[in-house]
């Protein structure tokens, strides 16, 4: 396995696999967060307007 | 069209024209803040820099084009904001001219008021950065394309941002990129003929941005005002 | 096929037709993108004058290919939106317009590191596929921050799709910059005449990556985008309905 980490320009082959992954998960948590945050912010304001309702 | 009415396309273009020049020719401070601006700029350059003969020639024609798309860009505020501010665009807007047309004349009524004297006091920075005389009459000529190029883009930029306040850097980020091809020409058009290439390809690719730029800004520039004022 | 695109401009269709699309184009995203990766990397043979530093390519060539096919995504839809007013064009671009951002930034990096060993250098000022790359870049900041400053949703939504038009010409740009314009950057191997110069067992490994990213971030851009309606639609009764029926 090591062999593969021995090949020439290892240092920039890695580096920018590194980039890739890391832009790749923070894309999705991001993408991931921001619907769920959405979709709690709008459930949080209907139940408001539920409970405002009913009071 | 009836002549007698004076409602032809020339006579609509002439209006706003002569309306917008001596809007701005009542109000020379505005303009000649920036003009100010970039004289004391590039003047202030080699303050801060090595100023040997050698390097101000070779800095000189960048830092000339990018101090007058910056100043420029400042005058850009008053092509619109005026007025937007006392209520004439919306009568602007409504008149049945058509709009590009006026747009037109409004972004040519800025590029004399503003372009103009740049350019006549831009042999002034050369000799600061000693630049011999055809080389000045290089920068004339990118100059002369370059500030046109920059009133029709940067049209587009401030219709886009009418209807936010204290836009001025957010015009310059739209418009920037759009303006780096011609920066870039324009620079390097003046660098090559001071290294004793030709420089014709350079100016042509200026006057084809241009004719581009004035091919479509206009139309642009009156579709952002409609929708910005609403 | 028309009836499936005129539903797709109903928000209410649009969200749950993307609510089924995401998984599937997510795992076969993520599958194509595992493949490609390891065999690029390790069972690609070494290319004879870049030796193993050409892997990069593996990385490189999908994030241009995604910051050049969102932007042209972008493109189209203002054009959709602006000429027709399906305003669910206008969730689209604000979904695409973050990842497009993150992958033009991946793109420039990913190649300013295969830069440095091949030519010497991080970054080169004249070369015209760089600049153009990096114009790309000050687009999609610049879209994104006109909107951010524009409180009017309709105001900002038609305003912001006339600069992405006006910033489309950016494309052809880009893509024609390394043939009209000496360029430290090779040429199209790909997409020229005469088919791909590229040896097919690197060529399978690349093309599972592109595709692979592409399915990604299309699965990303559902998920923004079915945000992006939801947060304009959240007065609407189907919204109501489902939320407060506790989907995802």
């Amino acid at each position: 396995m090591m062999e593969f980490f021995a090949m020439d320009y290892a240092f920039y082959v890695y580096s920018s696999l590194l980039a890739f992954l890391s832009v790749i998960i923070i894309c999705t948590k991001d993408a991931f967060r921001h619907l769920s945050k959405t979709l709690g912010h709008i459930k949080n304001t209907i139940h408001q307007m539920e409970s405002d309702n009913e009071t | 069209m009836n002549k007698s009415n004076n409602t032809s396309l020339l006579s609509g273009f002439n209006a706003m024209f002569r309306r917008d020049c001596l809007q701005y020719i009542k109000n020379p401070s505005q303009l000649l803040n920036p003009l100010i601006f970039f004289v004391m700029i590039t003047a202030a350059f080699p303050f801060a820099v090595d100023s040997s003969k050698l390097q101000l020639t070779q800095i000189g024609p960048g830092i000339i084009w990018i101090m007058a798309i910056l100043s420029y860009l400042l005058t850009l505020q008053h092509l619109y904001l005026d007025d937007a501010d006392d209520g004439c665009l919306d009568y602007i807007i409504l008149s049945p001219q058509p709009l590009p047309l006026l747009v037109l004349a409004k972004i040519c009524a800025h590029w004399i008021s503003s372009g103009l004297p740049l350019i006549i006091i831009s042999p002034i920075i050369g000799i600061i950065y000693q630049m011999q005389v055809d080389t000045i009459l290089v920068m004339i000529a990118t100059l002369f394309f370059g500030t046109f190029a920059l009133s029709l883009i940067g049209s587009i930029g401030a219709s886009l941002t009418i209807s936010i306040n204290n836009s001025n850097i957010l015009v310059s980020l739209l418009v920037l990129p759009i303006m780096i091809p011609i920066l870039i020409f324009g620079a390097r058009t003046i660098g090559l003929y001071q290294a004793g290439t030709t420089t014709i390809s350079g100016l042509y690719f200026m006057s084809a941005y241009c004719m581009f730029a004035l091919s479509f800004s206009p139309f642009a520039s009156a579709a952002a005002l409609k929708i910005g004022s609403e | 096929m028309w009836t499936f695109l005129h539903k797709m401009a109903s928000p209410r269709y649009f969200y749950s037709i993307a609510t089924s699309l995401i998984p599937w184009f997510l795992v076969s995203g993520l599958i194509l993108m595992v493949a490609g990766l390891i065999n690029g990397l390790f069972y690609a043979p070494p290319d004879y004058q870049q030796g193993d530093a050409f892997r990069i390519i593996y990385v490189h060539v999908p994030s241009a290919y995604i910051s050049m096919m969102a932007y042209s995504l972008m493109a189209f839809a203002a054009f959709v939106a602006l000429i027709w007013r399906i305003k669910i064009a206008h969730a689209v671009i604000v979904g695409a317009a973050p990842l497009g951002a993150w992958f033009t930034f991946l793109a420039l990096l990913t190649g300013s590191i295969w830069g440095r060993p091949m030519w010497g250098t991080w970054w080169e000022w004249g070369d015209p596929r760089l600049t153009s790359e990096l114009l790309m870049l000050f687009l999609y900041l610049g879209y994104m921050a006109l909107r951010a400053s524009l409180p009017n949703l309709a105001q900002a939504d038609k305003l912001s799709a006339i600069l992405i038009l006006i910033g489309a010409i950016n494309i052809p740009i880009i893509h024609f910059s390394v043939e009209w314009w000496t360029s430290l950057h090779q040429g199209p191997t790909l997409l020229k005449a005469g088919g791909p110069a590229i040896d097919s067992l690197m060529l399978y490994p690349l093309l599972a990556m592109i595709i692979g990213t592409t399915l990604y971030f299309g699965s990303l851009l559902l998920v923004r985008t079915k945000a992006e309606v939801l947060n304009r639609e959240k007065n609407s009764r189907w919204a109501k309905k489902m939320l407060s029926g506790d989907q995802l």
